[in-house]
């Protein structure tokens, strides 16, 4: 019992590192995605950002084109000046659309005159500005053929019934514009649980294995010092049950690491947790944690009491490593092949791949859990292999401490 | 005096791993990670689709000139056709976004797995084909005459609109294929914030009540304002190699073109971000009397205020610009990130100039407060 004191006490004076390292997944995940990912079975065409300058305020063609992308897309009010525009189309906008003034009347004297079989100009009149975002590549490809097709529309209707009214054409156009291809879904055999329990799941795993390393490393620098550790030899206590006493408390604590993430996320995600797929990952980040654990208790076992700059080093280093390459924050289908090669060293690429299997299975059948398994089956191997080591590890230490002690006491005597 | 106690505190930095760790090897080793991990990023993945081989299909060769023509222009479609069995578990296998089929009313049903980019982007394709079709087969009931002249003039009309398109969009083609460097830039920023630890370093050693070598230093019969003069002279000396070796590095392991004459620029941002992590680092060793805490709250502060500077998620930055501009302007991360965006991807030497003033004025407000802490320091006994 007086073990779980020291550990609390250990734990306690580290509250704020521990804390930061707790947290900040919990705040990453819940600030940029929160709960809010509707669960549907029904497809919906993701609407662009764009940013939407009509100069033309009297065109009527311009206000039917700012009101057709209003339908189809969220436009951005974003102030014309040049900061903000370059920062929302850096980071936020598809596009930019800029209609200039005159641009509906140029548009239909050219109709006009191509009507009556005259030749166009050139350049007779201003044409809509595009500019594009850098977000995604999709997005102004997709904007340019929507676009082309409803001046496309438009400039047929007007060919095609030169003498009609505006607004005869525009319910020509309106008609024609009204009909979109039907969209289905194959229907997944499992509940769809949204994408950001799976983010959640990806993220904890950096915070658990910088906090699990950190207290423990905490607890080891704490034991090993040496009038500690002196004074742990002199007791009446066996070494041996004193290290199981320690392990215990310090695997007990880690453990608690993981349930607190479990209890963020039954209480932020109730009841996609009870799903299938979230009780299959909070087995994987049960396993994931015992990995955690067996491979802090491996770095930290022949630590001392001098090499706390060390842990810091390693505790900020090695999880934002194994999260880089493990398709924590990144996907990993965007990683370079030799990065995939290499990130199958590590535990953190078996739980991701076990997350991103049960994202993306549309039944789950028996491919799906037997690569769920494999991928446990794996990070436990991981775990086992850090036990291994950790035992040669301190059986050598062990054996130099006794030398050390034996020559002392030689020279005691 | 000066300059023997510069020597003396240089050295005794450079002997401490833990600083340069913090300060140059952990950036670096970051930089490498990032330019593993995201550097090698394909936002540009094709979009892979299939018409599936029906009666409908085959009735006309309509769909698979179209497939021919969208594979040979230069759009992200990537179009097939292939048998209904198998564009069903292609589907299935995540090697196609989804699949069109043609029905026997020469309408497109396109089939997909999830709600996505790549399937609107799929569902506009159908549908500017669906529609041109609707609109041409309504002519041709009509006046089959004026319908094939009319489809001529509109393809023409369709070139001439996309030439348009294409006319001003110079501000996003010099932003290029490099928007991740943006990453490295606010990894440049909590570089320079690791570096503070220096200065944290610095006021230990100065201060009586922390270090031993502070009692030493403060009954030796030295003008105090020299010694604190001397500390800061070795910290800036020291965070500005260490932020021009992660800059050299980031622009090797970037391929960073930079036009000579911006050279001094970045040079200026370098230095005015190492003078305000310097003045951080001096505030945080005068007021926190631990320098272990102190170090721990260094870290910590850099991180939060580089995951506010898009380190972590680019969106961050943006949204806290946007939602909460003093917040930004009060983080010195997102102060030389936003500094080295602008110069980099835009030469706006306007933005910059006020990013700099930024950066000097909080060094300047920060360094007046830790001298005059420092200066009143009075001890009891030591």
């Amino acid at each position: 019992m007086s073990i779980f004191k020291v550990i609390r006490r250990i734990i306690a004076a580290n509250r704020l590192n521990l804390g930061i390292y707790i947290s900040i997944p919990i705040i990453i995940v819940l600030v940029l995605v929160g709960q809010g990912d509707p669960v549907t079975t029904q497809f919906q065409s993701r609407r662009q950002k764009i940013i939407l300058f009509n100069e033309d305020q009297d065109g009527l063609l311009a206000a039917e084109l700012e009101a057709w992308l209003g339908e189809r897309h969220d436009l951005l009010e974003i102030a014309d000046n040049t900061n903000r525009i370059r920062d929302a189309l850096f980071y936020q906008a598809d596009a930019l659309i800029r209609i200039p003034p005159g641009f509906s009347a140029a548009l239909e004297a050219r109709w006009e005159a191509e009507s009556k079989g005259q030749e166009a100009a050139a350049d007779d009149g201003p044409e809509l500005i595009l500019e594009l975002g850098k977000r995604e590549s999709y997005g102004p490809e997709r904007l340019r053929l929507e676009l082309d097709n409803w001046i496309g529309v438009w400039h047929t209707s007007s060919l095609a019934r030169p003498d009609a009214s505006f607004v005869e054409r525009r319910a020509d156009v309106a008609a024609i514009l009204a009909s979109e291809t039907d969209v289905q879904i194959e229907q997944f055999d499992v509940k769809a649980l949204g994408p950001s329990i799976y983010l959640y799941f990806r993220y904890i795993s950096y915070g658990m294995l910088a906090t699990i390393y950190f207290m423990l490393a905490m607890i080891a620098l704490e034991f090993n010092r040496q009038n500690i550790r002196l004074r742990s030899d002199s007791s009446p206590v066996p070494a041996q049950q004193l290290a199981l006493r320690i392990l215990g408390a310090g695997t007990l604590s880690a453990l608690a690491v993981m349930a607190l993430y479990a209890i963020v996320g039954f209480f932020y995600y109730g009841w996609r947790m009870q799903q299938v797929q979230g009780i299959a990952m909070l087995l994987n980040t049960f396993i994931y944690t015992i990995v955690c654990i067996t491979l802090a208790q491996l770095l930290t076992s022949t630590l001392n009491s001098r090499q706390s700059a060390l842990v810091y080093g390693i505790g900020n280093v090695m999880p934002l490593v194994f999260s880089f390459f493990g398709g924590v924050f990144i996907p990993f289908h965007f990683l370079s092949e030799p990065v995939q090669r290499l990130a199958s060293f590590l535990p953190s690429y078996w739980y991701v791949n076990t997350i991103d299997v049960l994202e993306a299975a549309n039944e789950l059948d028996t491919n799906v859990w037997s690569t769920v398994a494999r991928n446990n089956g794996v990070l436990l191997l991981f775990a086992l292999v850090f036990v291994l080591a950790t035992l040669a590890l301190r059986r050598a230490s062990r054996t130099r401490h006794s030398i050390r002690s034996h020559i002392a006491g030689d020279r005691l005597t | 005096m000066f300059w023997h106690f510069y020597r003396y505190r240089l050295l005794a930095n450079l002997k401490q791993p833990q600083l340069v760790f913090w300060a140059l090897v952990f950036p670096l080793l970051l930089a490498i990670v990032f330019q593993l991990t995201i550097g090698g990023i394909q936002t540009d993945r094709p979009i892979h689709a299939a018409f599936v081989e029906n009666e409908a299909f085959s009735e006309t060769d309509v769909y698979s000139r179209l497939i021919d023509d969208v594979n040979a222009a230069d759009t992200p479609l990537k179009l097939r056709q292939l048998p209904a069995e198998e564009a069903r578990q292609a589907l299935f296998a995540n090697e196609l976004d989804g699949y069109f089929i043609v029905e026997a009313d020469s309408r497109l049903t396109l089939h997909v797995m999830r709600s996505g980019l790549p399937q609107s982007v799929l569902q506009s394709f159908g549908t500017t084909i669906e529609q041109r079709r609707a609109q041409i087969e309504a002519l041709l009931e009509g006046n089959p005459g004026q319908a094939a002249r009319l489809i001529a003039a509109t393809a023409e009309e369709e070139l001439e609109s996309s030439r348009g398109s294409e006319k001003d969009i110079e501000a996003a083609e010099r932003v290029g294929n490099s928007a991740q460097t943006v990453y490295f830039f606010s990894l440049f920023g909590m570089g320079a914030l690791f570096g503070a630890s220096f200065a944290i370093n610095e006021i230990e050693a100065l201060e009586a009540n922390k270090s031993a070598e502070g009692r030493r230093i403060r009954v030796a019969p030295l003008h105090h304002m020299r010694l604190i003069g001397s500390s800061f002279a070795v910290v800036l000396s020291l965070l500005l190699v260490c932020q021009l070796v992660q800059l050299a590095f980031i622009i090797w392991i970037q391929n960073l073109v930079i036009p000579p004459q911006l050279v001094p620029w970045y040079l200026v941002i370098t230095l005015a971000g190492t003078f305000a992590s310097a003045a951080i680092g001096a505030v945080l060793g005068v007021f926190v009397r631990k320098p272990d805490l102190a170090f721990g709250i260094n870290v910590g502060l850099s991180l939060i205020m580089s995951f506010f500077a898009g380190m972590m998620n680019d969106q961050v930055r943006y949204n806290i610009n946007t939602h909460f501009p003093w917040l930004s302007a009060i983080n010195p991360a997102e102060q030389m990130t936003d500094a080295l965006y602008s110069l980099y991807y835009y030469e706006d030497l306007s933005r910059v100039g006020r990013n700099l003033l930024m950066l000097v004025a909080m060094g300047l407000v920060l360094g007046t407060v830790a001298v005059l802490k420092l200066r009143r320091q009075r001890y009891v006994h030591l």
